[in-house]
């Protein structure tokens, strides 16, 4: 069975308990095709898609980055998938733009055609419990106050609170 | 509509989308993210040559600066000299044939030394209307029995500049703007043009519209002859003005992930002076051929041309392939057909060598004429000018490529133009029948080019 | 208009007809994207080619450069 390609270097840096979630994810043998969210149930998840090609993406990053250390402690992951076809210019970018939040490679666009991505970079925020909450098609530094708002609506909300 | 859309290139980073710095996002300590270019200097060198005829070197530069995500300021500058002989428009003849034209004036009374003006005229005077307080100085050319009539004595030095604006209103709607100025010795050229572009079905097909108009001035050396009077010396009228709107409507889509087609129809609109203030067309005698006066041109006040342009572009494994079509027609009875072949050969990450050929033929205007017999009826319009005469052209050239850095590229293209069109036509007359009435134009061309982005 | 223009027009309108079903995904603009894939990747050099094509022919350009590019925002 077809599994996600997973981490790249920058994931040493991930929690270790995050870590671990993603690596039962692996071995659970998650599909490509769907990004598998379940351990992240009770979480806030922001996953953004990405690609060395996209030049808005190189703006989005240190955003993203500090994401994690500003939220990282209501239980915010940030994920972002990679959708290059090419692994190596998807590494390069990577090597030139910092990221310190956890990598999956989606290079058929399996995840980003089941998430009906509609420009990149696209971001879908899902609320802690599993719902898709809002949906980003590209990235502004003018919008990140938004971004943000809607982040800390999602993050405010304890867990039985969320639709179902 | 010149939208220029600067993305990133995976692996060879030139001309990255421009962006606004991060401040303060990052923490003390942390790697910086590298920032994209917000400032992009484009450089290039042209040096033509066409064998026999002119030269000219034109050094160009462009630079485009992000405001910010949504708003980039571009602005441009160019110089170019030429120098050279370029056609006269009279039949070559088996007599030598001598050719004037005013060249300057003077005060009477002037010392004038007989020197040869630029390019190899020679000098002569000519005597002042009674009265006059000035007299004009003429340059003269003599052409020798059987060579195609070349004035020598054209230097020109143009300078142009332009300045531009885009801004996104919203992500699928972009507008531009911008001006442009260019004056050489006897022409000036001001111009202002406005686009919109509209992206539809997920940027994959865009719609564009531009206008621009244009308003030039003509002050050749020696004044504006009276059109289809006989060649003089004497000064002659005063500046002529041109003016010029055109419109473009275009439709850009992508195909397929590799395929990207854009059609674009054209229309221009064109009043006031258009012929060339020192080109010559002969009047001929019926049986010898041999040219018995020499007048000036004239070519009609108004133009409206139409033209088709279809791009089709092609991104194989790593090589690029480019074909344009167009398809052009004037109310002057021209008709032309261009296709342009271009195919990209990527080697490795940093070179590429791209070969290049174009095919070009055009139909003439309705009053081109070689020349024009003594006691036929005068037209109305006529012009010997070979630039509007029936002809075909190839380009054959090579452009070779070299990534120096992430932002910046290094390229060198050398190109050779020949131009064929037909020097014996079929009911020449007399001497005109063992005479090139239109000799091949062959160029060649290198152009340097040198983009940076910081 | 003249032949040659008639037949882009019919090549281009088989071409162009039915824009909405043709096209590249979101993700899938990675070749879109390269510089050498715009519509006019050497302005400077397009500038001066149309600079010595007009002086030299009797037909001028008239074409736009805007669509293609990666899509972003």
């Amino acid at each position: 069975m077809r599994v996600a390609k997973l981490f790249s270097r920058r994931s040493r840096r991930i929690s270790l308990v995050t870590g671990l979630f993603i690596a039962a994810l692996v071995s659970a043998g998650a599909r490509a095709s769907d990004l598998d969210l379940d351990a992240y149930r009770g979480k806030v998840v922001y996953i953004d898609f990405w690609a060395s090609w996209c030049a808005p993406c190189r703006e989005s990053f240190p955003w993203l980055d500090q994401l994690e250390r500003q939220f990282g402690a209501q239980n915010l992951v940030v994920i972002g998938v990679n959708v290059d076809h090419d692994r190596d210019s998807a590494e390069r970018f990577l090597n030139q733009n910092f990221a310190s939040f956890p990598i999956v490679y989606d290079p058929l666009g399996k995840i980003a055609s089941a998430y009906q991505v509609k420009g990149m970079p696209s971001a879908v925020l899902i609320d802690r419990a599993g719902q898709v909450r809002f949906e980003h098609i590209g990235f502004s530094s003018k919008k990140t106050g938004e971004y943000e708002d809607q982040l800390q609506i999602l993050l405010n909300e304890r867990p039985s609170e969320s639709s179902r | 509509m010149q939208l220029k859309s600067r993305t990133i290139q995976p692996g060879l980073g030139l001309r990255r989308a421009l962006a606004t710095a991060a401040a303060g996002l990052l923490a003390n300590g942390e790697a910086r993210a590298q920032e994209a270019p917000s400032t992009i200097i484009d450089s290039a060198v042209l040096v033509y040559h066409e064998v026999g005829r002119v030269q000219a070197i034109e050094p160009e530069v462009n630079v485009t600066q992000k405001i910010d995500e949504d708003r980039t300021l571009t602005a441009g500058f160019a110089a170019d000299s030429l120098t050279g002989p370029t056609p006269i428009g009279a039949v070559p003849s088996t007599l030598t044939q001598t050719y004037v034209r005013p060249y300057k004036i003077v005060a009477l009374g002037t010392p004038v030394t007989v020197t040869t003006a630029s390019g190899g005229a020679t000098v002569v005077i000519i005597p002042p209307a009674t009265g006059a307080k000035y007299q004009v100085l003429g340059a003269s050319t003599t052409v020798p029995p059987n060579s195609y009539p070349l004035d020598h004595g054209f230097h020109d030095e143009r300078m142009a500049g332009n300045l531009g604006w885009e801004q996104a209103l919203t992500p699928t709607f972009k507008i531009d703007g911008g001006v442009a100025y260019s004056k050489e010795h006897d022409y000036r050229s001001e111009s202002i043009h406005i686009g919109l572009s509209q992206d539809f079905n997920a940027h994959n097909t865009t719609f564009n519209a531009g206008l621009n108009y244009e308003s030039d001035l003509s002050f050749p050396i020696g004044g504006t002859p009276t059109p289809l009077t006989l060649m003089n010396a004497n000064w002659k009228g005063p500046d002529a003005s041109l003016r010029e709107v055109d419109a473009v409507l275009g439709i850009t889509q992508v195909m397929t992930r590799r395929w990207l087609t854009s059609l674009s129809y054209s229309f221009s609109d064109l009043h006031g002076y258009q012929s060339d203030p020192y080109k010559l067309i002969s009047v001929v005698d019926p049986v010898s051929g041999q040219p018995t006066a020499q007048l000036y041109e004239n070519r009609p006040d108004s133009r409206r041309k139409q033209s088709l342009f279809l791009e089709n572009k092609v991104h194989l494994t790593s090589d690029i392939v480019t074909v344009a079509l167009r398809g052009y027609s004037d109310d002057w009875g021209i008709k032309s057909f261009t296709a342009d072949l271009r195919y990209r050969l990527q080697m490795g990450v940093d070179y590429y060598v791209e070969p290049h050929v174009r095919y070009y033929q055009q139909g003439a205007a309705d009053f081109f004429h070689y020349y024009l017999v003594s006691g036929e009826a005068m037209p109305q319009y006529a012009s010997a000018d070979t630039r509007l005469a029936a002809f075909h052209a190839q380009t054959y050239g090579a452009k070779f490529g070299v990534r120096l850095d992430d932002n910046a590229e290094l390229n060198v293209r050398v190109e050779y133009y020949d131009q064929h069109g037909n020097g014996s036509p079929a009911n020449a007359i007399g001497q005109l029948r063992q005479q090139d009435l239109f000799p091949d134009l062959k160029a060649y061309t290198v152009l340097l080019g040198f983009t940076i982005g910081f | 208009m003249p032949l040659s223009t008639a037949v882009i027009a019919v090549v281009a309108a088989g071409g162009i007809g039915g824009c909405a079903s043709f096209g590249a995904k979101p993700w899938e603009r990675d070749l879109m994207a390269e510089q050498a894939m715009q519509l006019d990747p050497y302005p400077l050099e397009s500038a001066i080619d149309n600079h010595i094509y007009f002086s030299k022919e009797a037909s001028s350009g008239g074409r736009s450069f805007a669509g293609g590019g990666c899509g972003c925002n």
